[in-house]
């Protein structure tokens, strides 16, 4: 299978403008079959735009996207028979139980045979934890409650592809947790592709990340890529003493990129940028043991959260 | 606290019979049984059925009795005819009128409602076609207002008049004249369908169609005859014509061709305006 047929999503050059004010310039984007990928971005991103063009609920002012090789557009309706969706703030029809709800929506998958559908609900409801409340009507739910019914709803039809617009965003620490190992029990079966601000659960359940800002692509890749931040692979050194001559002596190395110093009562702190990393474990540390007039008081590869990338690539709004 | 289990799925797709295929009604079925649910699932048929035949067929009831027990002044025997056509005139005239506002005020909000609350776009999500939504809707309101508003009040006439008052009416003529009034309410729903589709507000869909029933109360005083074709205004009075065995006049035929038409364009509008929605 070659990379375009083992992505989920592929889309090339999609763009929305409404009235004039683009909110989502040209964006190539690519989520890879089995894959939990994280779509972050600060409010106003153009996230839920780009999730509504994926399913056909808006349309493209631009470009195109084919979600399993469909076009967004003209086969709309097919893929979202393949697709589950949990919207950022889900609406259903408050005089239905959750039940009712799911009955409703999985009859536009399922024809019967009846017990079997009832089945499938009665396992659904189980596993968001809303047997106890199935038979209420839906008007008198929580924000939680509404939110666990939108994820049940959403895989009712043993979805290929969950798209879920902030799915933990009204649920409290123990709602958000099993929001998390649901999204990792289904990884199994499923793609997951879902956007959220809450950046720690990012980095705990995601292979890969897409992160938007003001309409545009500004990073897109692997987690464990992208947590290298915009420079790749960090080493920060500190040295005792006038670190200018292991400075000079680390700058000539053909794998070093950049390096950033900073000065701190008598310490100075080198930011070495890399290429090799096989090459920078080798040999940094040896570099700057050389000189004797030195101590070393820190050395190490540079471990960047989620949200320190996040934040500079954001802020920074460089690509 | 609820927590969600950590049993994994268990049941299978092969269980379920899939619905495949993408076709232009894909899920009207369960469009059109969720919409009549919303009214015979709840209390909202019987109150809509009692508005629609307690008032008219006491109104009806009343006005016979009065033409039965004759003139009292004036001593005049009870007119056959008069009976007949008075009761059919109320049913008619009065009921078209109301009809007519009916239709608007309850399906003011069928399109609009789903839109601003959002439940619209939760169905679009789901592999559900545009123009199954918007014809689920129409469908499931003609049938309402044709049970409702047409044939019950029209079987409690039927009623009234062979066992009550004992004037046994052809069935035909009734029921082309039931056709009609039919072609007439249906033409206010497409209306409302439509404007519903081309408005973010009800101000707007309530406001422009109630504007034409009134209109049609008060503008043929003041508009060239011709309008009156292209208008369904004429038609209660055409199924009124039919039912107690006139011939229609050809502009009310044309009127009937006319309003019939107009109902399909509308419903192409709101088809076409829907497909263009963006969630």
């Amino acid at each position: 299978m070659n990379q375009s047929n083992s992505n989920v999503i592929n889309t090339q050059g999609l763009s929305k403008a409404y009235k004039g004010v683009q909110a989502l310039k040209p964006l190539d984007l690519q989520v890879r079959q089995n894959s939990i990928c994280g779509f972050l971005g600060p409010n106003g991103a153009g996230k839920s735009t780009t999730i509504k063009l994926l399913l056909g609920l808006s349309r493209p002012t631009g470009g195109n996207a084919q979600v399993f090789g469909m076009d967004s557009v003209r086969d709309s309706v097919a893929i979202r028979q393949r697709v589950g969706y949990l919207a950022q703030d889900p609406r259903y029809y408050d005089h239905m139980t959750a039940r009712q709800t799911l009955h409703f929506t999985a009859r536009f998958f399922y024809s019967g045979p009846k017990e079997a559908i009832k089945e499938r609900i009665t396992e659904t409801l189980d596993l968001v934890g809303l047997s106890d409340k199935a038979d209420r009507p839906i008007k008198g739910f929580s924000g939680g409650e509404r939110q666990r019914l939108g994820i049940a709803q959403a895989q009712i039809n043993y979805p290929d592809l969950l798209i879920l617009d902030e799915p933990a965003a009204a649920l409290d620490p123990m709602g958000r947790r099993d929001v998390l190992e649901v999204m990792e029990r289904l990884r199994k079966h499923t793609t997951i592709f879902y956007s959220t601000h809450i950046l720690d659960d990012v980095q705990r359940v995601s292979d890969s990340v897409v992160i938007l800002d003001h309409g545009q692509l500004i990073a897109q890749g692997p987690v464990t890529e992208i947590m290298t931040g915009n420079n790749g692979t960090v080493y920060t050194l500190a040295v005792k003493g006038d670190g200018q001559d292991v400075r000079k002596r680390i700058a000539q190395q053909p794998w070093v990129k950049s390096i950033a110093e900073s000065r701190h009562n008598g310490e100075t702190a080198l930011q070495v940028s890399i290429t090799d990393a096989q090459a920078a474990e080798a040999q940094l540390l040896r570099l700057a043991l050389a000189d004797e007039r030195l101590t070393v008081t820190e050395f190490g590869r540079q471990k960047l959260n989620l949200e320190d990338v996040f934040l500079q690539l954001v802020s920074g709004g460089n690509s | 606290m609820t927590t969600m289990t950590n049993t994994t799925t268990t049941a299978s797709t092969s269980d379920l019979n899939q619905i495949t295929g993408g076709g232009i009604l894909r899920g009207f079925g369960n469009l059109l049984g969720n919409e009549l649910q919303q009214w015979f699932g709840t209390r909202r048929w019987i109150i809509h059925l009692l508005i629609w035949t307690v008032p008219v067929n006491i109104l009806i009831a009343v006005a016979v009795s009065e033409i039965m027990n004759g003139n009292p002044r004036a001593g005049a025997p009870p007119d056959l005819t008069a009976q007949l056509v008075e009761a059919f005139q109320i049913f008619f005239l009065l009921g078209g009128l109301a009809t007519g506002i009916g239709i608007i005020t309850a399906a003011q909000g069928a399109i609009i409602r789903e839109k601003q609350l959002g439940t619209a776009a939760w169905v679009m999500s789901k592999p559900a076609s545009r123009p199954a939504f918007v014809l689920a809707k129409f469908v499931a309101y003609a049938i309402v207002f044709l049970l409702l508003a047409v044939a019950i009040p029209a079987l409690v006439l039927y009623i009234q008049m062979t066992l009550i008052w004992h004037y046994p009416q052809a069935v035909l003529p009734f029921a082309l004249g039931l056709a009609v009034y039919t072609v007439h309410f249906l033409f206010y729903l497409a209306l409302t369908l439509m404007l519903g589709t081309l408005f973010a507000a009800r101000g707007a869909v309530t406001g422009i169609g109630l504007a034409l029933v009134v209109g049609g109360l008060i503008l043929p005083n003041f508009l060239p005859e011709w309008v009156m074709s292209i208008m369904p205004w004429g038609l209660p009075r055409a199924a009124f014509a039919l039912t107690t065995g006139q011939t229609l006049p050809p502009q009310m035929v044309t009127a009937l061709i006319v309003t019939a038409a107009w109902t399909v364009i509308f419903m192409f509008v709101a088809l076409w305006r829907f497909g263009r929605e963006e969630f």
